[in-house]
């Protein structure tokens, strides 16, 4: 009798007994896109600073916010959108910057910073800078157009794709109209409804990061994709081809934060600072393929590389950083909806 | 008598709030909660607001989403019908054979049902990728051609549905075949029943209940599928699991997604119900 | 009669070629030398070398294992209560207690796991392989319950009786009579617990939290931004191991059953 109730009891701890294994180093909690840092980096902080960093990744801004809003899951730093920053400031999730803690913020360039709602740097500080465009196979589709309109094309029937992202889709058809891309006007909207119903009849689907697999596999033609994507498969499938249409193009600014629930807040202060490096900065910006605007790093980089990771100015006076437009937010995701079930 | 009834009692309550008190507090408060926050008003930032409303159920009755239930009730009802019909012959057949070769396609079949649900989408878009294999034989067959695009479309995710939950619905088809005795076919037909006569009115009511969870074990997630029209569907192959995704998601609207699975949640709880408790009645008129 | 069995032998071969031809196209895929595409460039094991040196994979597949363990032991116990409570005692309160069973059958793993998500934030219990521990006990309760019910179901509790008549106590009746009988049906019934909790993807999803990812999550990420070839490989390890535990299974469960 005893026996089988110690057997009972036993059988129902023992998962806890697997779980509560014991913590001896700091732990750096960092909520981050994939790849979207250099794993080399990782383990010199972990060294230097007798830590080990934790990294959990999540694929849209969205889903991330969805995550954090309602619960508290934990996190010392975060790599949000520049836009979703601003919403997570104005919600108190994240703490104002103490800078003298980042002394490193100094070779920090502010152009780009200032197309976002936090041009002073006051609770994030940029870390990687991409562009949005299309993303082709060079051997099979050589005389890809730089247009949006390519999204209508015949030419690339049921093998081209958009971001299943409702503000960079529906954002393309916008700058394609001429348009600002954070508009909420109600006619310039519904112009933008009528053209993506037409080219949803020639896409093969709206798919994210997914696409660029898609694409190396020949299964799609012509991908909606930022920059880095496609800097990274180049490195082992050179035939892959990128670029942004004249209309101009978004520009993804994604910034660190803390969150406020942070309770490592110390090292998190040290591990922007420690990426700001220009040393560190460069090696990062060689890995994850984007634009880090830290004007000390990019002497040390790579011209070839830095050619890629950066665009005319013609192009970046034409290009906006996607802002948060609050309730009117909704009229976006009611026309999502309705082209999707067009 | 009286202390045993009170023993019994006693054990009856040792074994019964675990289970209950388990499914009470993980599941059912849960869902209530969850059903609740559907009649909440939200805010643009993803905030729960306080007060009751019934505008996000009204919402989705608009014709935008009418569409998209309708697509997410025939996309199920259609790979429903396909596993039965693929399900029925697989699970007689199998019934029929030997101990020893009911083992081995048993076997078989339940391989696939074990590896990764993920893994399984994945291999079917190696599959129809246009350069691939099938793509050329198809097209030598000359049953497609070039610049027929097999992946991203609504026949897609049917495919993939039902290949993966297929063996969802021979094993409980099998499970009551088993138990079936064949000599009645064979009776049946010595008295003059034509062999679909035979199969009809004896076989497919004795199997009946096989059938029955066959058809709710694919129903039910098929209902519910988001991953896989995310990952093979079209632009045209939304279901409303991918709508509760988009709106937890992508629009913050936490109301907005109960809302649309409080009605998930009814379109499966409802015909259930009523399966179940015809059930019950039947049996208590029995009685 | 013979002409109705070939029909049904035909689509019961068609139905394995179904099940195996994306099995087959993907192990020998995983040899192949090529990082995308389809074309066949030369055999490589490079695919298989990159899967065991990344850590994150066994890191992920320990979560996995770790939770698909102890998910299945908890709702082996608990199920089997369940299905006993249910089988043996007819009063209303096993109505409700079939009929939560029932229901969270039925409910959609993706409400579920919004719920449960709601729930742990109302709560304030922290995300982590904790909260997707209670999740896959939820859904795996009801399960283990079901088939071990069935096995009730044929189980004739006239034996007790004659136990109790000659003098057996509670728990020799319990250890010496009726687990072992009703034991194929638990062993089932966690064995399908295990597999649901290692194959689960939307509800964790929802549940886990920082450093807690799964394997299917890691899949998932793996699907959507990283190597397909190494997914092909993965998928190789996968069935290799999935027809290895069921053939030993199967070896073990087969023996008893022809008794």
């Amino acid at each position: 009798m005893k026996k089988l109730l110690f057997l009972t009891i036993l059988l129902l701890i023992t998962p806890f007994l697997f779980i509560s294994c014991s913590k001896s180093k700091k732990v750096l909690y960092i909520y981050n896109w994939s790849e979207y840092i250099a794993p080399e980096l990782m383990s010199k902080f972990e060294k230097d600073y007798n830590c080990k960093i934790v990294m959990d990744y999540f694929d849209s801004n969205e889903a991330m916010y969805a995550k954090l809003k309602v619960g508290s899951p934990g996190y010392d730093l975060i790599v949000p959108s520049s836009y979703m920053a601003s919403i997570m400031n104005k919600k108190e999730m994240i703490i104002n910057l103490d800078k003298s803690k980042i002394p490193n913020i100094k070779f920090i360039e502010s152009k780009y910073s200032e197309k976002t709602e936090d041009p002073k740097m006051q609770y994030s500080v940029p870390y990687a800078v991409s562009f949005t465009g299309l993303g082709y196979n060079k051997k099979k589709t050589p005389a890809v157009k730089p247009t949006w309109s390519i999204f209508g094309d015949k030419q690339y029937y049921h093998q081209i794709s958009m971001f299943n992202d409702m503000r960079e889709s529906i954002g393309a058809a916008l700058k394609y109209l001429g348009y600002s891309l954070n508009t909420t006007d109600d006619k310039q909207l519904a112009e933008a409804k009528q053209l993506m119903i037409k080219w949803k009849k020639n896409l093969a689907a709206y798919q994210n990061e997914e696409a660029k697999t898609s694409l190396a596999d020949g299964i799609l033609l012509v991908i909606q994709i930022y920059n880095g994507n496609m800097i990274q498969m180049q490195s082992d499938t050179p035939e892959m081809g990128f670029l942004i249409p004249e209309e101009g193009t978004s520009i993804g600014v994604e910034v660190l934060v803390i969150p406020s629930d942070s309770e490592n807040r110390e090292l998190a202060y040290n591990f922007i600072n420690f990426m700001y490096e220009p040393e560190n900065c460069a090696k990062n910006m060689e890995y994850i393929a984007y634009l880090c605007p830290n004007t000390k790093a990019l002497e040390l980089m790579d011209k070839d590389l830095l050619g890629k990771i950066i665009i005319s100015d013609e192009l970046f006076k034409k290009s906006e950083v996607i802002k948060d437009i609050g309730g009117e937010n909704t009229k976006y995701v009611r026309m999502w909806d309705e082209i999707k079930a067009h | 008598m009286k202390g045993m009834h009170n023993k019994k009692n006693l054990g009856e309550w040792l074994v019964t709030i675990p289970p209950l008190g388990w499914l009470f507090i993980f599941f059912m408060i849960p869902t209530i909660i969850a059903i609740t926050i559907a009649f909440r008003p939200s805010s643009p930032y993803g905030d729960i607001e306080a007060g009751w409303t019934l505008e996000n159920f009204i919402m989705l009755f608009s014709p935008t989403y009418i569409t998209i239930i309708w697509r997410t009730i025939w996309i199920s009802f259609i790979s429903t019908i396909i596993c039965l019909f693929f399900a029925l012959p697989t699970g007689y057949y199998m019934a029929r054979l030997s101990q020893k070769w009911r083992q081995i396609i048993l076997l078989l079949i339940i391989v696939p049902f074990w590896t990764n649900f993920l893994i399984r989408i994945f291999a079917w878009k190696i599959i129809l990728n246009p350069e691939g294999i099938l793509q050329y034989i198809l097209i030598s067959l000359g049953i497609i051609s070039k610049n027929t695009m097999m992946l991203y479309r609504t026949e897609t995710v049917i495919l993939v549905t039902v290949y993966t939950y297929l063996p969802f619905a021979i094993l409980p088809i099998f499970a009551a075949a088993e138990k079936f005795n064949f000599k009645l076919l064979e009776a049946a037909q010595d008295l003059g029943a034509s062999r679909w006569e035979s199969f009809s009115r004896i076989f497919l009511p004795n199997i009946s209940k096989g059938l029955k969870v066959a058809t709710f074990m694919v129903m039910i997630p098929c209902l519910g599928s988001y991953i896989i029209p995310d990952l093979v569907g079209g632009t045209n192959s939304e279901m409303i699991g991918n709508l509760i995704a988009t709106q937890a998601f992508i629009a913050r609207n936490i109301p907005m997604a109960a809302a649309w699975a409080t009605v998930l949640m009814a379109m499966i709880l409802f015909p259930m119900g009523l399966v179940i408790s015809t059930k019950l009645l039947s049996r208590k008129m029995a009685e | 009669m013979k002409c109705r069995n070939g029909f049904s032998k035909y689509i019961t071969i068609a139905v394995l070629i179904f099940f195996y031809l994306p099995m087959v196209i993907m192990t020998i895929n995983s040899f192949n030398n090529s990082r995308y595409g389809v074309e066949w460039s030369g055999f490589t094991l490079a695919w298989y070398k990159q899967l065991i040196t990344d850590p994150k994979i066994l890191y992920t597949l320990m979560n996995s294992l770790i939770i698909g363990i102890s998910a299945m032991v908890t709702s082996m116990v608990i199920g089997t209560l369940a299905a006993f409570a249910i089988h043996h005692y007819k009063s209303r309160i096993q109505i409700f207690h079939q009929a939560l069973i029932f229901t969270q059958l039925g409910v959609p793993d993706i409400l579920m796991g919004m719920s449960l998500l709601l729930f742990f934030i109302a709560i304030h219990l922290r995300l982590g392989l904790i909260t997707i521990y209670i999740a896959h006990v939820t859904f795996c309760i009801s399960y283990v319950s079901m088939v071990v019910l069935g096995r009730l179901q044929n189980f004739d509790f006239k034996i007790i009786e004659a136990a109790k008549d000659l003098g057996a106590d509670w728990y020799v009746i319990t250890r010496r009579i009726f687990l072992p009988l009703i034991s194929p049906g638990i062993i089932a019934g966690g064995l399908l617990a295990f597999t649901l909790s290692i194959d689960d993807f939307v509800i964790t999803f929802f549940v886990t939290g920082p450093g807690s990812s799964t394997l299917p999550i890691y899949i998932y990420s793996m699907m959507k931004h990283g190597s397909p070839a190494v997914l092909n490989a993965l998928s190789v390890l996968f069935l290799v191991v999935t027809f290895t535990l069921v053939y030993c299974s199967q070896r073990l469960i087969a023996p008893k059953k022809t008794r």
